[in-house]
């Protein structure tokens, strides 16, 4: 991001010109995604569509696939199929620290993934204030700040989500602990139109590294620019081959407020 | 030391045992007369003969002759020829001054033998520049720029728009050792690419080698860049100048002592920050953005037979946004030299050489600050020895050793209310060397051969731990670690390099190259976009050294007396123990770096034309090449080729120049080339109701073709004895073309459920106005 601000920035002096071109784009063969969550305390959900054609107006949902997921000690689950290729448990429920296989058959075709359900990190504190950084030219925004201890010695990933007044801000937005390993880690979000008595709540959801990997590559994928390398279908724990991941992930949430200046 | 001295004086007896007896040798400097500046690869012919030399990298020849009368051509190209009688009865000393060629309208007449250098010289794939020879040439902003006009050379072509990174035949741009006074310019641009780092006012010629490297030069695949920096005026004191649109810059020069030694100063600094003040954008109103670079050099002669050189270049960008964000990098070099002759025929370079690249990034707002930087640093001693065996037989050899310094990265936090860890990437230490021997023979009137051998070796050095990786894993199972001052993993590189010419006649030959060179140090750059944050490392027990061979064949002929020069060349290289990156690889501050990395191989191939008018009012050139170049990773494309990003079929380059009157002059330049292979989507699919692309093949698509005109104009101001002057005018992408520089997919703003494919295109039409000056 850094790279390609600096280049724009440059070229924005000059003469740069931005237009929306007619690309003729090859379609490749369709690709299963298999896109879930399983979090702790609650039941597993999945959804099983193909890839289609680049701006294609429909994907289609996989139905009749058999999920199946299973705990490591024996106990398993046959998830039900809801509509439009959602499929969803309704029994087994995520445990922190133990190992779960999902295995999903579809028309001859198996996929197989085996992940582990991460331990909690709890949210310390949630703030609401000025943006720390703003850079000159831009309305200062209020931001929200969450705060939480990551454990020492281990390599923690976590996703976060935003809700303003119960609405998810969209994004995928995640972060490891390379230079906070062991310390309290804060987190941010400018938050538009915040107005007076709107709630702010956040999503802590520690992930397995698989899963950071994954949404650094969605990430990546959304945001190509002139530094990226070359794009890449992201990482996933999928195997064979195929779209989406999922994601083992262990939630601690907490809401505030705006009270206003 | 005693047996190298022995050494030496064996070679010295050897180099008087191989002359006949009646056999004299006349030797000396070929210089300009204006400077005093000397002038490298002249032709010395004994008139009517083709019995001839060249002088070397330092303007120093020898040839041997009976006693006797003759009567000898001292040429280089854009002098005068001078024509001397001598009559030799013992072995002399004879330093020529050749002035300046006066340009007149009519059509210079210069004589056969230098005229058909490009045939007749035992070279090939071999492009020689001087910054006056391009001047003419428009440029991006005005700025005139070595490398840009190496671009339109086939076999060269451009990293990206308005880009002075280079590719040649097929290899990555950290395949080319590109040398300022022999110290290897780790990064030769500024500002991402847009300008390079040679001030053109500072470089006195550039001469790059596609292929037949010569053996003296190692530690890079796919070409050599060998830029020579001005000594200076050591008549008369002096200076030049420039104001343009972007940038200013002055040179001063002058004599230490009048024609012993002299100085050269070169300075060049940037302002577009200036009218970034001028914004009514807060943004840009309070940022920094500009680079400055300075050349110096002096040289001095200490009696007849030595003569010290020390130069030095120091050059730094600066980013600056707002005070929050802020990121420089920068260059620097410095080279000592001696040359020493221990007899006419015996010539020796001795240069101890630095080189240094840092950048910095650091965020100073905020409650988390930090920086971050890295860099590599080089300190070379290089020997060089040139024996004149006979007018027919030259042997070059040396050796040279260098120890570099790799720091891959650190982040700390500088300040600010929250806690946070450094990160230290171990710094590495390696040390390279090189060692050749090459012969030069001509055999008769017809052949002449080169050919040599170079040994490099490569270290790492400890202390240093390192990790062994499994397969597709990112955490080490096991690591070794190697105490202080410990020499380990030494890798040695045997480099055949050969070249051949067979001259047809005096109009056309046939030439043949072969050489395999080694490559120990890696840029990695995960960005389709260079970036100064683009690390060095070192070959490691992981990341072998890449091997490259490659094998020229070339047939030059010329036209209507030397007017016209053309030739077609056919390559063919291969590449060895190449890197590419896993997907998301992370290169930035991991201390498990070679877990992100790849390796595979790569061939490339291609056949180049290049017809060119030397001379007259209008004169120019036209190159073309035809070429591929695919690379192959086991874990990339599933094992399949693939073309490389710089694979580009056709690449053609118009020039021409056109002398109006003796006050105008018009130029104008053409290019086309194919699209950079590129990886776009083949499809898409839904997570979380975003529409994400999906990639199947790496690089299966194709840039849209890019093309471009630029127009230049030249006004010489009313010149007296003391002052000259010029304007020049100039426009790039004259027709406006809206080339693709990058394009991305992004949701339409009012539909989401749309991804549009999005062009963004950099200069188009930009004007230009530069004011020379010089006294």
């Amino acid at each position: 991001m850094k790279r390609y601000y600096l280049i724009m920035f440059f070229c924005g002096l000059l003469a740069s010109c931005e237009q929306v071109i007619d690309l003729p784009l090859r379609t490749s063969d369709q690709l299963y995604v298999l896109d879930g969550h399983f979090h702790e305390g609650d039941t597993a959900y999945m959804q099983v569509t193909l890839s289609g054609a680049f701006n294609a107006s429909s994907f289609n949902f996989v139905e009749g696939a058999q999920i199946m997921i299973a705990g490591q000690n024996g106990e398993s689950e046959i998830l039900q199929e809801l509509d439009s290729g959602r499929y969803a448990g309704r029994f087994l429920k995520g445990e922190a620290g133990k190992q779960y296989t999902i295995q999903v058959m579809h028309q001859g075709k198996t996929f197989n993934t085996q992940a582990e359900m991460p331990a909690k990190v709890t949210i310390d504190s949630l703030i609401i204030r000025d943006e720390e950084i703003v850079f000159p030219g831009q309305e200062p925004k209020k931001e929200a700040v969450i705060f939480f201890t990551d454990p020492g010695g281990v390599e923690n990933y976590y996703r976060v989500k935003f809700y303003h007044n119960e609405e998810e801000l969209i994004g995928f937005r995640v972060t490891d602990d390379q230079v906070f390993d062991g310390r309290q880690i804060p987190f941010n979000l400018a938050i538009e139109d915040l107005l007076p008595n709107d709630t702010v709540r956040v999503e802590l959801i520690a992930i397995e590294q698989v899963a950071y990997d994954y949404y650094v590559g969605l990430v990546e994928i959304l945001n190509l620019n002139p530094g990226s390398g070359v794009p890449y279908n992201p990482i996933n724990n999928w195997s064979p081959e195929a779209l989406g991941n999922f994601t083992l992930g262990n939630i601690d949430s907490t809401g505030v407020i705006f009270r206003g200046d | 030391m005693n047996s190298l001295k022995t050494f030496i004086t064996l070679l010295f007896s050897l180099g008087t045992l191989s002359l006949s007896a009646q056999n004299f040798s006349l030797s000396g400097y070929l210089r300009d007369s204006a400077t005093g500046e000397e002038l490298p690869f002249a032709n010395v012919v004994v008139k009517g003969t083709t019995i001839g030399v060249n002088t070397n990298a330092y303007g120093f020849y020898t040839i041997s002759l009976p006693a006797g009368d003759h009567v000898l051509l001292f040429q280089f190209l854009g002098y005068q020829t001078l024509e001397k009688k001598i009559s030799l009865q013992k072995n002399e000393r004879l330093s020529v001054e050749l002035p300046l060629e006066t340009k007149t309208l009519e059509e210079v007449v210069i004589s056969g033998e230098a005229a058909n250098a490009n045939v007749v010289k035992n070279e090939m794939s071999v492009v020689s520049l001087s910054p006056k020879s391009i001047e003419t040439i428009p440029v991006l902003f005005g700025e005139k720029d070595i490398l840009k006009t190496l671009q339109l050379m086939p076999g060269v072509s451009s990293t990206g728009e308005g880009n002075t990174g280079f590719y040649v035949r097929g290899g990555s741009s950290d395949q080319n050792l590109i040398i300022l006074d022999e110290a290897p310019v780790y990064n030769a641009s500024h500002l991402l690419g847009f300008f390079s780092v040679f001030n053109s006012d500072a470089v006195k010629s550039l001469k790059l080698y596609k292929s037949g490297i010569p053996a003296e030069y190692g530690g890079r695949l796919s070409s050599v860049l060998d830029v020579k920096m001005n000594n200076g005026n050591d008549r008369k004191f002096g200076a030049e100048g420039g104001v343009g649109l972007i940038s200013s810059r002055l040179t001063l020069e002058g004599p230490l002592k009048k024609n012993r030694g002299s100085f050269i100063v070169s300075g060049r600094r940037t302002y577009a920050d200036l009218f970034l003040k001028l914004s009514s954008d807060p943004a840009l109103k309070d940022s920094k953005l500009y680079f400055y670079d300075l050349n110096a050099k002096l040289n001095y002669r200490i009696g007849e037979r030595d003569r010290l050189y020390l130069s030095g270049y120091f050059g730094r960008d600066v980013f600056e946004s707002s005070g929050i964000f802020g990121l420089d990098w920068g260059n620097g070099t410095g080279t000592l030299r001696w040359n020493h002759l221990f007899s006419d025929r015996f010539f020796s370079n001795t240069s101890i050489i630095f080189s240094d690249y840092t950048y910095n990034i650091g965020l100073t707002s905020g409650s988390t600050p930090f920086d971050i930087t890295a860099g590599i640093q080089d300190w070379n001693f290089k020997q060089d020895f040139n024996l004149a065996l006979s007018n027919n037989n030259q042997l070059k050899f040396g050796f040279n050793i260098i120890r570099h310094d790799f720091t891959p990265g650190t982040l700390t936090p500088t300040g600010g209310n929250i806690n946070f860890n450094a990160i230290i990437v171990p710094g590495r230490v390696a040390v390279e060397t090189g060692t050749y021997v090459s012969y030069e023979q001509k055999l008769g009137e017809r052949l002449q051969l080169t050919y040599g051998l170079r040994m490099s070796t490569f270290s790492n050095v400890g202390a240093m731990t390192e990790y062994q990786f499994e397969s597709g894993q990112e955490v080490p199972f096991d690591s070794v670690t190697y105490g202080s001052g410990t020499f380990y993993n030494t890798q040695v590189g045997w480099e055949p390099r050969f070249n051949a010419n067979f001259v047809i006649n005096k109009k056309s030959s046939l030439k043949v190259s072969y050489n395999r060179t080694y490559q120990y140090l890696h840029l990695l750059s995960n960005s389709s976009a260079g970036s100064p944050t683009d690390v060095w490392i070192p070959t490691t027990p992981i990341v072998k050294p890449e091997i490259a061979d490659q094998v020229a064949l070339g047939y030059f002929r010329n036209f209507n007396d030397n007017k016209y020069e053309s030739s077609v060349e056919v390559y063919y290289k291969n590449l060895d123990n190449q890197i590419d990156y896993k997907n998301g690889a992370e290169i930035l501050l991991n201390p498990y770096l070679e877990s992100q990395l790849v390796f595979g191989k790569g061939y490339a191939y291609g056949m180049e034309f290049f017809l060119k008018k030397r001379y007259g009012r209008f004169n120019g050139w036209v190159g073309y090449t035809l070429s591929t170049t695919r690379r192959v990773f086991e874990e990339i494309n599933n094992g399949e080729p693939f073309s490389a990003r710089q694979d580009r079929r056709h690449d053609i380059s118009l020039v021409g120049m056109y002398k109006v009157n003796d006050r105008w002059e018009l130029s104008a330049t053409w290019v086309y080339n194919t699209g950079d292979a590129v990886t776009f989507p083949t499809g898409q699919y839904k997570v979380e109701d975003r529409r994400i692309s999906v990639y199947s093949e790496r690089n299966g698509y194709r840039m849209p073709s890019y093309h471009r005109m630029d127009f230049g104009a030249t006004l010489q101001g009313k010149k007296t004895k003391k002052f000259e002057s010029s304007w020049n005018f100039s426009v790039y992408n004259m027709y406006g073309r809206y080339n693709a520089f990058f394009i991305r997919f992004e949701e339409n703003e009012d539909n989401p459920e749309q991804v549009d494919a999005i062009q963004t295109s950099l200069f188009s039409f930009v004007p230009a106005i530069t004011y020379n000056f010089k006294f």
